[in-house]
C-alpha cells in the first residue's frame, strides 16, 4: 500500500530487471549516455549529504526527450526504480541511488532556451545551473532571485525538486514563487505542460504541487522562471549584539517598522569565530551574535531604509552597527556568512548541516536548547540563521573517524528537528526531506496526512517507481519510529507547548 | 485571539456521512461569488455545505508576518484586523461584498493588482487545515515562511474551486502595509501602455499597480515616502485624485467596465497573458491590469476565437460572464493534463463528494490503484 517498489511483471529479480533495462537502453542511448562500469557509477553514489552512499545499479544521461522517454518506458515495463538527479548538490539525500535502480542524471538537459526580457522570464532546461540563468540575463539588467548557497553548481531542475531557497527568500521568495511554468514527463510517458509565461494557470495548481516534490511525481524537462530587474543600489548593515535574544528582537523590530529587507541573516558566536578564522570578514569575534541586513531598491529607497534600520538596530540593543562603505566591504560582510559551511568544515573534520524552520519569536528558546543538547552530546554546534524567515541551520561538528560520533550527531540532529516541530516549525525549510528526514516527517505529520501524500503520489505514479523511499515515510516506518521515541507515553520536549 | 466559532468536527462529520451515503455537497462560503465556481448552479442532487459559520481569526502575529484564519471569516473582517496592526495580505484580494469569505477567496485563487510585484494568492498561502473527501481533518504546511516537508497540498488548495476538500483554516504570509502611497495617471493608448509597462518593468521601482482603462494609464506606487516620491517624479504624469477609488473598484470588480450589463451575444472574458503581449486582434473593449498580464475583454467574438488568440499568445482565457454557448468556462487544457487533474482530485476526494463542475471529471477507475 505504501511506497514499496512494485514487483516486476514476471519472476525477474530486481537485478535481472535492471539488466534487461540496461540491455535495451544500449539500443536507445548513445554509448556515452549509459554508465555501467562500477568505477564510473561510483561517482554518483551520493549527493551533497555524503553520509548516505549507495552505488547506483546503472546511470543514464539522456540528452533528448526521446532518450528520456525510452528510459521511462523501459523502467516502467520492467518495474525498475528511477532516481532522478540534478547537479547532486542536495543536502538531504534526495538523489541517493538504488542498487537495483536506474539513476537518471538530467545534467545534459543543459540549454538556456530563451531569455525573454520583455516578459522578464527565462525558459531553460533542468540541467542549467542556477547561477547561469542570472549570468545569461545580466546583459538585460535582470536576474533570477533564489540563490541557494550552492548556486554556482546546483541545477534549476534540482531547485524545483527541492523548492530551494537562499538568503533572499523573505523578500523574493523560494523556488515555488519564482517558477511560472514547467514541462514534465510522467512515468506513463505523458508530456505535461503546466503554466508558462503567465502569472497564473487555469485549473488545479499542479505547478505548486510539483515544486518541492523531490522527483517523485514526474521528471521536469523544462522550466520557466521569472526574472527580476537588478536593484539600482544594494547596501548591507552589520550589527553586533551581546546577547542572542536582543538580535532576535531586533529582527522583529525591523519588520515591525514596515521593512522587508532583501536579506536578514544571523550568526551566533561559534559561527562568527569559524567564519572569521576562515575568510577574515572583519566580524566582531567576541559578539554573541551578528545580524547582516541587506537593503535594496532605488537610491532614494535605500537611503531612507538604511536610516530606519540603523536606528532600529541601535534602539533594540545592537552595540555596534556598521554600514558597508563600498562594494568591496559589502562583499566581505557577505563572504563570512556564505563561507559559514566550509568554515565549519575547517574547524571540525565533519559537520552535519540541519535545516529546521521555527517561528522567529522562539529563537531564544531554541538556541538555548540546542546549546544544552550540544553539552549533553559533547559535540560542538555553530548556528547560522535566515533570521528573516525563521530558517535555522545548526551545523553539528563531529568526527566520523571517532567511533559513535556520526550516530551521536544524527541523534542530536533528530532532536533539533523534533524541537523545531514542537515549537510550531518544520523539519525542513529548504533542503528537502530526501532520506535524511524521513523520521522527522513522522514527528511532523499524522498517519492520515502521510497517507494523503501517498495517494497524491499514486495519482502521478501508480507504480511507485519514481524515486521510491524518499520524502514521504511509510506508515510502517513511522509506527516503528514512534515505538522507539515515545517512552512511557512521553513525547520529546514534554514541557513545550504543542502546536 | 482565537475567538469565533470552530465547526471543524461538524463539517468533518457531515462529509463522512456524505461519503458513505453517496451524497454530493457544494462548499459555500459567503456566497457572494458562487457563480464563479458554480456558474450553472447546483445539480438537483447536490446539497450546499455551509462554511460561513466556521469563522474567526485563530492567530495573528504581525512580527512573524503571519495570520491564521478560519475559512468562513469574511475577507473584510480579516482585512480590518490586519489594517489595525499595519499589515496586509500581499495579493490584494477582492472583497466584492461584506460576506465574501476567506475560504471562497482561496478556493477561487484570484490575485489582485499587486500580483506582479509582491505575490499571488497561492504564493502567500503558508499552511492549511482541510477536510478531504473521506472526512479526515488534515494539516499541511504551517505558519512558517519556509517549509518543504511533504507535498505542497496547501498551495494546491488555492484555486481548487471547492473540488478537493473543505478549507478549515488558512495561514497566510503577510506584508507590512506601505507607509506611503502615490497615485499617478497618464493618458495613452492600450498599445502604448503595454510598451511602457514593459520598459518600466525593467527598472526596480516601487510599483504596486499598473493598470489601463479608458485611455488612461493608472500608476500606483507604495513604500517609504522618499522612495515613492522620487519614483513618482521619475515616472511623470499627473497626480490621480481618483486613484484610491479606482484601485478599490478594480480590486472588488466594481468598475463599470466589469459590472454594466452585456449586450446580447457579448461576453466578458478574463485573459491571462505574458504581460508584454501586443494588443490581441479581437473586437471589443479592454481593461488591462498587472502591467498587461491580466486583461479583461468585453467582446462579441466567438469563444473559440478568444481562446485561439489567448493560446496563440501563450496565455489562457476564462469566460467570466455572458452566454457560455457550449464553451467551457475555464480555458481548455490538453487531455493528458485533464486526466492528471482528475487523478489528483480523486486522490483527495475518492468518492466524489464535492461538487465542482469546473474541474475535470474523474478518470476511469481502471487506472486507479487504490
Amino acid at each position: 500500500m505504501d511506497t514499496a517498489a512494485t514487483r516486476p511483471p514476471d519472476s525477474e529479480t530486481a537485478a535481472d530487471a535492471l539488466a534487461a533495462v540496461v540491455a535495451a537502453l544500449r539500443d536507445e542511448l548513445p554509448g556515452d549516455a549509459l554508465i555501467t562500469a562500477e568505477a564510473e557509477r561510483r561517482a554518483y553514489e551520493c549527493d551533497g549529504l555524503s553520509a548516505y552512499r549507495q552505488v547506483p545499479g546503472a546511470v543514464a544521461l539522456p540528452r533528448t526527450r526521446d532518450q528520456l522517454l525510452a528510459c521511462l518506458r523501459l523502467c516502467r515495463e520492467h518495474g525498475v526504480p528511477l532516481i532522478p538527479r540534478g547537479a547532486g548538490t542536495g543536502l538531504s539525500g534526495g538523489a541517493l541511488p538504488s542498487a537495483t535502480g536506474l539513476l537518471l542524471s538530467m545534467a545534459r538537459f543543459n540549454r538556456i532556451l530563451e531569455i525573454d526580457s520583455a516578459n522578464r522570464c527565462a525558459v531553460v532546461q533542468p540541467g542549467v545551473r542556477n547561477l547561469a540563468i542570472s549570468e545569461a540575463a545580466a546583459p538585460q539588467g535582470l536576474y533570477y532571485a533564489p540563490d541557494p548557497s550552492s548556486q554556482i553548481a546546483c541545477s534549476i531542475g534540482g531547485n524545483v525538486a527541492e523548492n530551494a531557497g537562499g538568503v533572499h527568500c523573505l523578500k523574493y521568495g523560494l523556488t515555488v514563487h519564482n517558477v511560472t511554468g514547467l514541462e514534465l514527463v510522467t512515468l506513463d510517458g505523458e508530456i505535461i505542460r503546466l503554466g508558462g509565461k503567465t502569472l497564473d494557470t487555469p485549473g488545479l495548481d499542479l505547478l505548486a504541487l510539483m515544486v518541492g516534490s523531490e522527483g517523485m511525481l514526474g521528471i521536469v524537462t523544462e522550466v520557466t522562471v521569472r526574472l527580476l530587474p537588478r536593484a539600482e543600489r544594494t547596501q548591507v548593515l552589520m550589527a553586533r549584539f551581546d546577547e542572542v535574544e536582543a538580535a532576535g528582537r531586533a529582527v522583529a523590530g525591523i519588520i515591525a517598522a514596515g521593512l522587508i529587507p532583501a536579506g536578514l541573516e544571523m550568526m551566533d558566536n561559534a559561527a562568527i569565530r569559524a567564519a572569521e578564522a576562515f575568510v577574515h570578514a572583519d566580524y566582531p569575534v567576541d559578539a554573541a551574535a551578528i545580524l547582516l541586513c541587506e537593503l535594496d531598491g532605488t537610491n532614494a529607497e535605500v537611503s531612507e531604509d538604511v536610516m530606519v534600520v540603523r536606528r532600529k538596530l541601535l534602539e533594540l540593543g545592537a552595540t555596534e552597527v556598521r554600514t558597508a562603505r563600498d562594494d568591496a566591504e559589502r562583499a566581505r560582510f557577505w563572504a563570512g556568512r556564505k563561507a559559514a559551511f566550509p568554515a565549519a568544515g575547517r574547524i571540525s573534520p565533519d559537520y552535519y548541516c540541519m535545516d529546521g524552520t521555527i517561528p522567529r519569536h522562539q529563537l531564544g528558546t531554541v538556541l538555548q536548547r540546542i546549546n544544552t543538547l550540544s553539552t549533553e552530546h559533547g559535540l560542538g554546534v555553530c548556528n547560522v540563521f535566515h533570521a528573516g524567515d525563521g530558517n535555522l541551520h545548526p551545523l553539528i561538528l563531529y568526527d566520523a573517524n571517532q567511533p559513535g560520533q556520526l550516530e551521536t550527531a544524527e541523534t542530536f540532529g533528530q532532536q533539533i528537528l523534533e524541537l523545531c516541530v514542537a515549537v510550531g516549525g518544520t523539519v525542513t525549510g529548504e533542503h528537502g526531506v530526501g532520506v535524511e528526514k524521513l523520521d522527522g516527517m513522522c514527528a511532523q505529520f499524522a498517519a492520515p496526512e502521510l497517507e494523503q501524500f501517498h495517494r497524491l503520489r499514486r495519482a502521478f505514479d501508480p507504480l511507485g517507481l519514481l524515486n521510491p523511499g524518499k520524502a514521504i515515510p511509510t506508515l510502517a516506518r513511522c509506527a516503528e519510529f514512534s515505538r522507539q521515541h515515545i517512552h512511557g507515553g512521553e513525547l520529546p520536549h514534554p514541557d513545550l507547548p504543542r502546536f | 485571539m482565537n475567538t469565533g466559532n470552530d465547526q471543524s468536527s461538524r463539517l468533518a462529520e457531515r462529509i463522512r456521512v456524505a461519503a458513505t451515503t453517496g451524497q454530493r455537497l457544494a462548499i459555500v462560503g459567503g456566497g457572494s461569488q458562487r457563480g464563479l465556481a458554480f456558474p450553472a448552479g447546483f445539480d438537483a442532487d447536490v446539497q450546499p455545505l455551509e462554511v460561513a459559520s466556521h469563522h474567526g481569526i485563530v492567530h495573528l502575529a504581525p512580527s512573524e508576518l503571519v495570520v491564521t484564519v478560519r475559512a468562513g471569516t469574511p475577507v473584510v473582517e480579516l482585512q480590518a484586523a490586519l489594517e489595525e496592526v499595519g499589515m496586509m495580505l500581499p495579493f490584494e484580494p477582492a472583497q466584492p461584498t461584506p460576506s465574501s469569505s476567506v475560504g471562497g477567496m482561496v478556493a477561487l485563487g484570484l490575485s489582485g493588482a499587486r500580483r506582479p510585484w509582491t505575490a499571488s494568492l497561492r504564493d502567500a498561502v503558508l499552511g492549511t487545515r482541510i477536510v478531504n473527501g473521506r472526512g479526515e481533518i488534515l494539516r499541511f504546511g504551517g505558519e512558517v515562511m519556509k517549509n518543504v516537508a511533504g507535498f505542497d497540498v496547501s498551495r494546491l488548495m488555492a484555486g481548487s474551486l471547492g473540488g478537493l476538500g473543505v478549507l478549515l483554516e488558512v495561514s497566510f504570509k503577510l506584508l507590512p502595509a506601505p507607509a506611503y502611497q502615490a497615485w499617478l495617471r497618464q493618458e495613452m493608448t492600450a498599445a502604448a501602455f503595454i510598451e511602457q509597462a514593459r520598459d518600466w518593468g525593467r527598472s526596480a521601482l516601487p510599483f504596486s499597480g499598473l493598470a489601463w482603462a479608458d485611455g488612461v494609464c493608472h500608476i500606483r506606487l507604495g513604500g517609504g515616502q522618499e522612495g515613492v516620491q522620487e519614483a513618482a517624479e521619475r515616472l511623470g504624469g499627473e497626480p490621480d485624485r481618483e486613484g484610491p477609488a479606482f484601485w478599490t473598484r478594480l480590486r472588488d470588480r466594481h468598475l463599470p467596465f466589469l459590472t454594466r450589463s452585456l449586450p446580447a451575444g457579448d461576453r466578458l472574458w478574463r485573459l491571462s497573458l505574458p504581460p508584454a503581449t501586443a494588443p490581441l486582434d479581437l473586437p471589443g473593449e479592454w481593461l488591462l491590469n498587472w502591467a498587461g498580464g491580466e486583461r479583461w475583454l468585453r467582446s462579441s467574438a466567438a469563444p473559440d476565437a478568444v481562446r485561439a488568440a489567448a493560446t496563440e499568445a501563450g496565455g489562457h482565457a476564462r469566460l467570466w460572464s455572458g452566454d457560455p454557448a457550449g464553451a467551457p468556462w475555464l480555458h481548455p487544457r490538453p487531455a493528458a493534463l485533464l486526466r492528471l487533474e482528475g487523478e489528483v482530485r480523486a486522490a483527495l476526494d475518492p468518492d466524489g463528494v464535492f461538487f465542482a463542475p469546473l474541474l475535470p471529471p474523474y478518470p476511469q477507475p481502471a487506472r486507479r490503484s487504490a
